[in-house]
């Protein structure tokens, strides 16, 4: 296992070193993939973009400016492709297989989950029918809302490189990501917990 | 309760389970960075050259000078960029794609390091490949070479084409498959193994040498002319002589202390060893249109496309073309049995030009034509051909899952599909067909 740092590993493979650059395919193959997924909800075109970001990324490695922080890097350009791609999607419609819920769907496994407090992180981080539910949920809001949620509450990033990746400020990202929860929580039915009680 | 909602929210999202990269995900991304190593090694020497020519002309020509010296100066800047052409053409073949164990001990303090696409190969580097392993080394456009499993192959000697260019390897053990391109004519190939020298004459060919003392050491020549000699040299009076030339189509073998055999046909089950030669270093020329996901066996049978390159391979016969035309007039006139005249005409062509090259995928062609028109049995037939006559194509997977997927769904024989699917996992195991033949059986069982 390499131990140097992403910033590191990018500078080495901007001098040659082909085996820096797999390293940091290794490290961000899967969190440049799930990012994808989760903004175009399709695993086949998420596997091309993020293709396409790693080489856009291997072929400009030489612009890359080490002093600034490398996963900000690949994440801006990953976004503009799956920007690119989803807007592409607009036009060939046939190619999208993405599934939305509507408002109001009943019988939500993740609503139950969400709504019980018992529920423990692994039991979640092994259930397939709750990642497909979250992803068409996730199809069904506004772009803006997918990126923040995506980034922040699924990926985990700090509020500040989020603010760099989607090239806004922190505030915006705060009371976006804020509306973006509520909307997410609404389409599952648990906003108004006086209304369910009736 | 808000507040602990989106807490909640948090905490199911942060885990929520992600999706993994498929194999064919990191098997392309290798593939395209190959692709781009590539590339960028074809552009070096006209960067290179773009950038002494800038620094000579900054300083030739910048200073005042009298006429006569610049035009001297340039005359000396045009002279050494004409040398620089001719003397500097690349050398050093790269490391273009590996499998399994491969390491690179470099001469470089004797410092080993694993395969990665891209690496430049110098002289007295020594590739090893276990079990398992494969490396095809290439220098764009001259000559490639694929290092089989538990080899040892030593790069010798790089000497520039200022003249004549030698490039010399040594193999200790193991094979080593050789395809020597046009652009390398004048140049020196040459593979020495313990027990002989092979030297080739612009060709395709291969070369085995055993582990044990003897280092016997097989030659088998697809294409062109190999000069083989053995270091053991006879005796004048025995009249015998320690060379002899291999042509197309025959093989011989030598070992330690033993001139090389009188070369011989090559046998049939050799030639399926040896199609591998015409998948090494080249883009292909003939093309299914499939992509490498694990879904290839259903865009085969969508049906699919199948592309020639503009730059017809001159091994595709004369009745292609008249098949192609007969495909194109059916489509036009949506009649069929004008498209099973076409489809005739292809398997005729097949038939009598049997070319492992691109026989498999014409016949995938065919089969998924037949599939088109709903003909099931001639389409199982023509897939069962890919796998009788060329078991080691890397096609021949797809052609096993498609007579399954055939079975399955319009012929409804689940007892045949079933087979059909056994087959793909035993015969092929590491496909990515594989992964379809598991999910079926798996069906089958539960369901």
């Amino acid at each position: 296992m390499d131990e140097r740092s992403d910033e590191l590993l990018a500078k080495s493979a901007k001098e040659g070193d082909a085996l820096a650059f797999d390293e940091l395919f290794k490290r961000y193959k899967r969190p440049i993939l799930n990012f994808i997924y989760r903004l175009i909800g399709n695993k086949e075109t998420a596997e091309d973009v993020a293709l396409e970001a790693f080489m856009k990324v291997y072929e400009n490695i030489s612009i890359y400016d080490p002093n600034k922080k490398f996963s900000t890097w690949l994440y801006t350009i990953t976004r503009n492709l799956a920007k690119n791609s989803l807007r592409d999607k607009k036009y060939f419609k046939d190619r999208s297989i993405e599934e939305t819920l509507a408002e109001g769907d009943e019988n939500l496994h993740l609503k139950d989950v969400i709504e019980d407090s018992s529920m423990r992180p692994d039991v979640i981080a092994q259930d397939n029918e709750l990642a497909e539910e979250a992803q068409k949920i996730l199809n069904g809001l506004p772009e803006e809302y997918r990126e923040v949620i995506t980034l922040c509450s699924i990926q985990g990033l700090k509020y500040e490189e989020a603010a760099k990746i989607l090239g806004c400020s922190i505030a915006t990202i705060s009371v976006r990501l804020e509306k973006a929860k509520e909307l997410f929580v609404h389409t599952l039915g648990i906003d108004d917990p006086g209304k369910r009680e009736k | 309760m808000r507040q602990d909602i989106l807490k909640k929210f948090d905490m199911v999202m942060a885990n929520l389970k992600a999706i993994e990269p498929t194999p064919a995900f990191e098997f392309e991304f290798h593939q395209r960075l190959r692709d781009q190593a590539l590339k960028a090694r074809e552009e070096l020497p006209l960067v290179r050259l773009f950038k002494l020519a800038f620094e000579s002309i900054r300083y030739v020509i910048i200073p005042e000078m009298p006429a006569f010296v610049r035009v001297a100066a340039s005359f000396a800047v045009v002279f050494s960029i004409g040398l620089y052409i001719y003397g500097a053409q690349p050398l050093c073949p790269i490391s273009v794609s590996g499998i399994g164990g491969v390491t690179i001990q470099t001469t470089e303090g004797g410092s080993s390091k694993t395969f990665m696409p891209g690496n430049i190969l110098k002289a007295g580097d020594i590739i090893t490949t276990g079990s398992g392993g494969q490396i095809d080394i290439s220098l764009p456009g001259k000559y490639s070479v694929r290092i089989k499993e538990n080899s040892s192959f030593k790069i010798a000697k790089l000497t520039p084409r200022l003249g004549h260019g030698t490039a010399a390897f040594k193999l200790a053990g193991g094979t080593a498959l050789i395809d020597i391109e046009k652009g390398f004519k004048g140049s020196k190939f040459i593979i020495d193994t313990d027990a002989g020298r092979a030297v080739a004459l612009g060709t395709k060919f291969s070369v085995d040498v055993s582990r044990d003392k003897s280092a016997t050491t097989d030659i088998a020549v697809v294409e062109g002319k190999v000069k083989v000699s053995s270091n053991f040299k006879p005796k004048k009076m025995l009249l015998a002589s320690n060379t002899v030339y291999v042509g197309p189509g025959q093989k011989t073998e030598m070992a330690i202390g033993r001139i090389p055999d009188k070369p011989d046909r090559i046998m049939a089950e050799e030639w399926s060893r040896l199609e591998e030669l015409y998948r090494i270093g080249k883009k292909p020329q003939v093309v299914l249109m499939i992509k490498n996901t694990p879904d290839r066996v259903k865009q085969l049978l969508a049906p699919c496309a199948i592309y020639i390159s503009d730059e017809k391979p001159r091994d595709i016969p004369e009745e292609f073309e008249l098949a192609v035309r007969k495909i194109e007039e059916a489509l036009k006139s949506g009649d069929d049995s004008k498209h099973l005249d076409a489809i005739k005409l292809l398997e005729n062509m097949v038939n009598e030009h049997p070319n492992p090259k691109y026989g498999p995928q014409f016949l995938l062609y065919i089969g998924s034509y037949y599939e088109y028109m709903e003909r099931h049995v001639q389409a199982v037939k023509a897939f069962g051909r890919v796998l009788d006559e060329y078991p080691n194509s890397p096609f021949a997977s797809i052609a096993q899952a498609a007579i399954g997927v055939i079975y399955k769904e319009k012929i409804k024989d689940e007892v045949k599909a079933g087979e059909a699917f056994r087959k793909v996992l035993k015969n092929y195991p590491d496909s990515l067909e594989a992964i379809l033949a598991e999910e079926e059986l798996v069906v089958r069982k539960t369901g």
